[in-house]
């Protein structure tokens, strides 16, 4: 604090919110080493990994559960998609989210729809749930950036 | 006859046919009664013919029986007392009949004389008065209401001839006649029914005998018995105090009266069970009681068989015992059939409890298997965020810390690289169990990969000892093996060997042997242990040797093949020989097909050391897992018992045999011995790189042949000084050369607890941060596929150093340029990322800016024929479709001075790969349009046929034009050599492993990929010019 004001955020700022992240098991150290990874040659890069895994998920969420209202389910592309978001929560360690996408792999295999929706529907509200924090986040770093 | 019918009965469980107790054909007599189709109206006993004795009688006896035994008294009064109540029956009917007689006599005396009173009336009546006739007359008849005894004689009213007129004298003459005649018949019945009376009378006088009652009782009660007992298999006898036989009922036929009454079983039997039958009579007999027993007759007379007999004692009136009775039933099939059964349910029982077992075991085959692969996945899921600790401290490693954190970092390090290690050992270990472990057959020259060992093992070595390697010059220079896995025993070894070795010598000793099964420890031509040295002197070589185990005779080569002798010609190999590379052969992954001329050399290795040795004790579980030679040396030593586990198993997959000798406070000898292939055919290429490649990671690209042939090698200790003092950013060493399978993490530890590392002296922390803070040659060392290269980074450490290389100055110069080279990369990017931020002020825009220039130069790089062509950076192509992971790889490759181009699918990598050369392939498994296991294999097709045919089959279009170009130039023959692909993959488990390496991948990588492995990557499989 200093004259009322908010001290601007710094790098420490952020790797905590990564720890809490992970604290509260949203998130494993993944994203926390992508963050060291950040160079000053790219110091977009932590910023742009959220951002792509942001807007790439929803995207193939709405494509499965398109896929999954049909009657004629088209099994080989929602595989795809369900590989798809598992392996981008994998990637930048979202933890729940790949439980989650897990269960719904699970369910894809077993055949049963009704399970693959209701998994659906977890994937979607973890992620929901994530994409708070990652706004949050990007939000953080990004005033840590312009600082 | 009976064994036929036996073996009916044993197949027709459910039918039961007795058979006669005793031989059909014994003799015809035998045939005791003759029961033919006994029909309803026949009476069953009146066609029964029995033989005229079926049984052996001594009536004596009988009579004595019956007179003096109290059973055989209360049976004659029964019969007496019968017959009595027949008789008195008999009496009661007769005189019933008398009264029914006598009764009618009166009835009829009393008819006559009511007949004489009407008659005298009537005729005082006719003479005085005429009474007038009825017409009823005629119908009157009084002698019809006379009863009429039955079966009699019949009398008709005879009416007379002449109806003469009433009231005449002929009426009346009639009327007398015909009264005359009733009354003649009356008489004559009542003389009948006199002479009846007398005739039963008469009958009942003869009847009276009492004795033939009870004889026709009796007899008739015996044909009853013949005719129930006569097919019954039993046998009913009565034997007196003695227990000789004075009855028997269906006895042997063929055995006469004389052969049986007055004699006792014994002597008339002889055989087993024979005794035994009469101990058991005579026990009853003792007794008193009633028993039964089944004994089995093994007889000359009726072979096998098995009786129930029933005994029971006879007593006299007076209570004495005075003879048995008994009855044996035949009853051996029954017998045969429970033993028949009770073998069934016993072998049911033995196969219920083996079923048990084996689901016992399979349940716990299942759980072992279970467990392993959970401790492999655990230890893969502890490894991955251990790895980003690790990998993180490495970074922080890299900034500026002042000597106190560094030192605690070190520490961190060194502890997170043992934990590393510790989780690979147990994966390994866990390959090695569950089988999944594969070989790879590369050619590597056991020179080069002895001295390597050597080498890296005495940059860090912190001891005054000599590090020797002795190769004699029989071994050929070249072989086929798993040069990955031998290093890793070797190095496992050494470290062990340095540990535990305080002064003198640590080495290594490879000699050719024609007879595996004939070697013997401490038949090393220099090694030489001799027992008849009484006082050994401390640190020299001679000593007692305790062997822990033999030599396998029955070895398998890499084809699984038993080797036999190994052919004489295997010793032949001079340091000239060359094999030759043939179609790609000496490539890794699958075992390779290998051809005739190809022969088999084994080769053993001695690892000796001049150290503590093993106590005799220890030497049993010396290779078991987590079993080290005593507390105390754990203690002192540290590590997990693991290493020479994993060395045992590695030397027993690949064939050989790992044994070891010992002696307290003398030394030790680890001795192996392993098959290897040998190509005879002399190597016509003078490609360098075909034989790098040939060589696989041991080989020195710049290694003259003398270095490549020579025999011996001797490494000093380095003075400790530079050692301690020097610092630099490196890592500890490592000295572990396990490829990349499973996406092993390559760092390795200075951290003596574990067998694989080498020793520093004791474990205290202090000094394990002081062996960090050591110059970081040792790093590069292992990593760079080129030993000497091992010192580029630390030149002045090399003045200090004492190993004994000449080619290290050569070497520190390239790698200097290496360094500069990177670096000016590094700042040249840099500087542009500094232009470009100055000019975007919002760092939202910036950072979106900078996205779309990264998926711009993404998309742009789809196209081959843009990617830049250099000849100083290695050219890499990662195959990936996921947004993310291409931006995690990018930057990485970016930190570590390299440049990707990215592709999306496995399509457009094998059109990458036709249009372009590539240095490596980074290769996603899971992609959309292909997957990168297909992508591969029609990669490897192309490097092995030279035409994309698999691919165009596949549905890839290429380029024409693009295509034409380049078949007929240079870079068709360039982008033909094996690119090393690496699978990028989650699944870190062996089936993924098997998958990767059966469609021709070299190694993969585990996601989340991060630099320490992409790091390890490019040493393992990057040239070393690149």
């Amino acid at each position: 604090m200093d004259n009322g004001r908010l001290a601007p955020p710094t790098t420490n700022d952020v790797l905590e919110r990564l720890r809490s992240l992970e604290y509260q098991g949203l998130l494993d150290n993944l994203l926390r080493y992508y963050y060291e990874l950040k160079t000053e040659d790219d110091p977009c890069y932590f910023v742009n990994i959220i951002q792509v895994f942001l807007q790439d998920v929803p995207k193939t969420i709405d494509s499965m559960r398109e896929i999954l209202y049909q009657d004629f389910v088209n099994f080989a592309r929602l595989k795809d998609l369900i590989v798809k978001v598992k392996g981008s929560a994998n990637w930048i360690g979202a933890l729940k989210m790949s439980q989650a996408s897990s269960n719904l792999l699970h369910q894809f295999e077993i055949a049963s729809k009704s399970g693959c929706m209701s998994a659906l529907t977890e994937v979607k509200v973890v992620f929901d749930e994530l994409r708070t924090h990652l706004d949050s986040l990007i939000q953080l770093e990004l005033e840590v950036f312009a600082k | 006859m009976d064994c036929e019918m036996e073996n009916e009965h044993s197949e027709e469980m459910d039918m039961e046919v007795l058979s006669s107790m005793w031989p059909e054909d014994i003799n015809e007599e035998g045939k005791m009664f003759n029961l033919e189709k006994p029909g309803a109206d026949h009476d069953m006993l009146e066609g029964v013919k029995s033989k005229e004795e079926p049984a052996a009688v001594d009536f004596n006896r009988l009579v004595d029986l019956t007179t003096y035994s109290e059973k055989g008294s209360s049976q004659l009064s029964n019969l007496v007392k019968s017959w009595e109540y027949k008789q008195a029956n008999a009496v009661r009917l007769l005189r019933e009949e008398l009264d029914s007689l006598s009764k009618q006599q009166k009835k009829v005396e009393l008819k006559k004389l009511e007949m004489i009173e009407e008659h005298r009336f009537e005729e005082h009546k006719y003479g005085g008065n005429k009474r007038p006739v009825s017409v009823l007359d005629e119908v009157y008849d009084i002698w019809q209401e006379v009863p009429r005894r039955k079966n009699d004689v019949v009398v008709h009213d005879q009416r007379p001839e002449i109806e003469a007129e009433y009231d005449t004298i002929i009426f009346w003459k009639q009327r007398a006649i015909h009264l005359e005649k009733l009354l003649e018949a009356s008489m004559q019945r009542e003389q009948i029914a006199l002479e009846k009376l007398q005739e039963s009378i008469q009958s009942l006088e003869r009847q009276s005998s009492p004795v033939e009652e009870l004889s026709q009782v009796l007899r008739r009660a015996d044909n009853y018995l013949h005719f129930v007992l006569q097919n019954a298999p039993v046998v009913i006898g009565h034997q007196d105090n003695e227990l000789r036989y004075r009855f028997i009922y269906n006895h042997f036929p063929s055995l006469g009266e004389e052969e049986i009454i007055g004699k006792t079983d014994v002597e008339i039997f002889a055989g087993g069970g024979v005794k035994e039958s009469q101990d058991f009579k005579r026990e009853v007999l003792e007794r008193g009681v009633a028993a039964k027993r089944e004994i089995t007759f093994e007889t000359e007379l009726f072979g096998s068989k098995t009786f129930l007999i029933y005994v029971e004692p006879v007593f006299s009136k007076a209570g004495e015992t005075i003879g048995v009775n008994y009855m044996g039933m035949d009853v051996t099939d029954q017998v045969r059939k429970r033993e028949r059964v009770a073998q069934l349910r016993e072998e049911i029982a033995v196969q219920k409890a083996k079923e048990t077992e084996l689901n016992k075991s399979i349940h716990i085959t299942e759980e072992t298997m279970r467990a392993k692969q959970m401790l492999a996945t655990m230890s893969h899921e502890i490894r991955s965020p251990l790895a980003g600790v690790v990998s993180m401290a490495e970074i922080l490693s890299t900034s500026k810390l002042d000597k106190e954190q560094r030192q605690l970092l070190s520490v961190m390090l060194s502890s997170g690289d043992l934990v590393l290690q510790l989780i690979n050992d147990i994966l390994d270990l866990s390959k090695v169990e569950s089988g999944v472990m594969r070989l790879e057959a590369t050619k590597f020259r056991p020179r080069e990969v002895v001295k390597h060992v050597l080498q890296t093992a005495a940059a860090s070595l912190q001891k005054i000892l000599t590090l020797e390697g002795h190769i004699t010059d029989d071994v050929p220079v070249e072989v086929i093996g798993d040069v990955l896995r031998i290093r890793q025993i070797l190095t496992n070894l050494i470290s062990n060997a340095i540990k535990f070795t305080h002064e003198g010598k640590v080495g290594i000793k490879l000699y050719v042997v024609t007879d595996p099964c004939a070697c013997k420890q401490g038949d090393s031509p220099n090694i030489k242990y001799k027992e008849e040295q009484s006082a050994p002197v401390k640190g020299s070589h001679d000593h007692n040797i305790q062997s822990t185990s033999k030599c396998r005779c029955d070895q398998k080569d890499f084809d699984g093949q038993k080797q036999g002798e190994v052919p004489c010609q295997c010793r032949a190999h001079n340091d000239e020989t060359r094999t030759s590379l043939e179609n790609g052969t000496s490539t890794n992954g699958d075992r390779e097909e290998y051809l005739p001329h190809e022969t088999t050399v084994w080769i053993r290795c001695d690892v000796h050391d001049t150290g503590i040795g093993i106590p005799e004790k220890a030497l049993p579980t010396l290779f078991n897992k987590y079993m080290q030679a005593g507390a105390d040396t754990a203690r002192k030593y540290g590590g997990t018992g693991l290493g020479l586990a994993i060395c045992k198993q590695l030397v027993e997959l690949m064939g050989g045999q790992l044994t070891v000798s010992s002696k307290e406070h003398q030394g030790s000898i680890f001795t192996f011995i392993l098959p290897y292939k040998v190509s005879t055919m002399y190597d016509c290429s003078d490609d360098p790189d075909e034989l790098q490649d040939m060589m696989g990671h041991d080989a020195a690209n710049d290694m003259n042949d003398d270095d490549a042939n020579s025999g011996f090698f001797k490494f000093q200790p380095r003075t400790l000084g530079p050692i301690f003092s020097a610092s630099g950013p490196g890592r500890s060493q490592t000295l572990r050369p396990n490829g990349f399978g499973l996406g092993a993490i390559h760092t390795r530890t200075a951290y003596p607890q574990d067998s694989s590392s080498f020793p520093s002296g004791n474990n205290t922390p202090k000094e394990i941060c002081l062996i960090e803070d050591a110059c970081s040659e040792v790093d590069v060392t292992e990593t760079s596929p080129e030993p000497e290269s091992s010192l580029m980074y630390s030149p002045e450490c090399n003045n200090k150093n004492s190993i004994v290389n000449e080619q290290i100055k050569h070497d520190d110069e390239n790698s200097q340029l290496k360094i500069s080279s990177i670096n000016t990369c590094s700042s040249s990017q840099r500087r542009k990322g500094d232009l470009d931020m100055t000019k975007i002020s919002d760092p939202r825009e910036m950072c979106q800016m900078q996205t779309k220039s990264e998926r711009s130069s993404e998309c742009t790089s789809n196209d081959s024929r843009d990617i830049p062509k250099t000849t100083s950076k290695p050219k890499i192509l990662l195959v990936e479709d996921s947004k993310i992971n291409v931006m995690v790889a990018r930057s990485m490759m970016k930190q570590l001075g390299h440049e990707i181009v990215v592709v999306n699918n496995g399509v457009e990598a094998v059109r990458a790969i036709h249009s372009s050369h590539f240095d490596i392939v980074f290769m996603d498994l899971y992609m959309p349009l292909m997957d990168g296991l297909e992508a591969t294999r029609l990669i490897r097709s192309f490097e092995e046929t030279g035409n994309w045919e698999a691919a165009i089959k596949a549905g890839v279009e290429f380029d024409v034009s693009h295509s034409n170009s380049i078949t007929n130039g240079q870079q068709s023959l360039s982008s033909r050599k094996r690119i090393p692909i690496i699978a990028m993959t989650a699944n870190a488990l062996s089936e993924s492993a098997d998958e990767c390496y059966a469609n021709g991948m070299d190694s993969f990588v585990s996601k989340p990929v991060t630099l320490n492995n992409l790091r390890q990557c490019f040493q393992e499989y990057l040239p070393p010019s690149l």
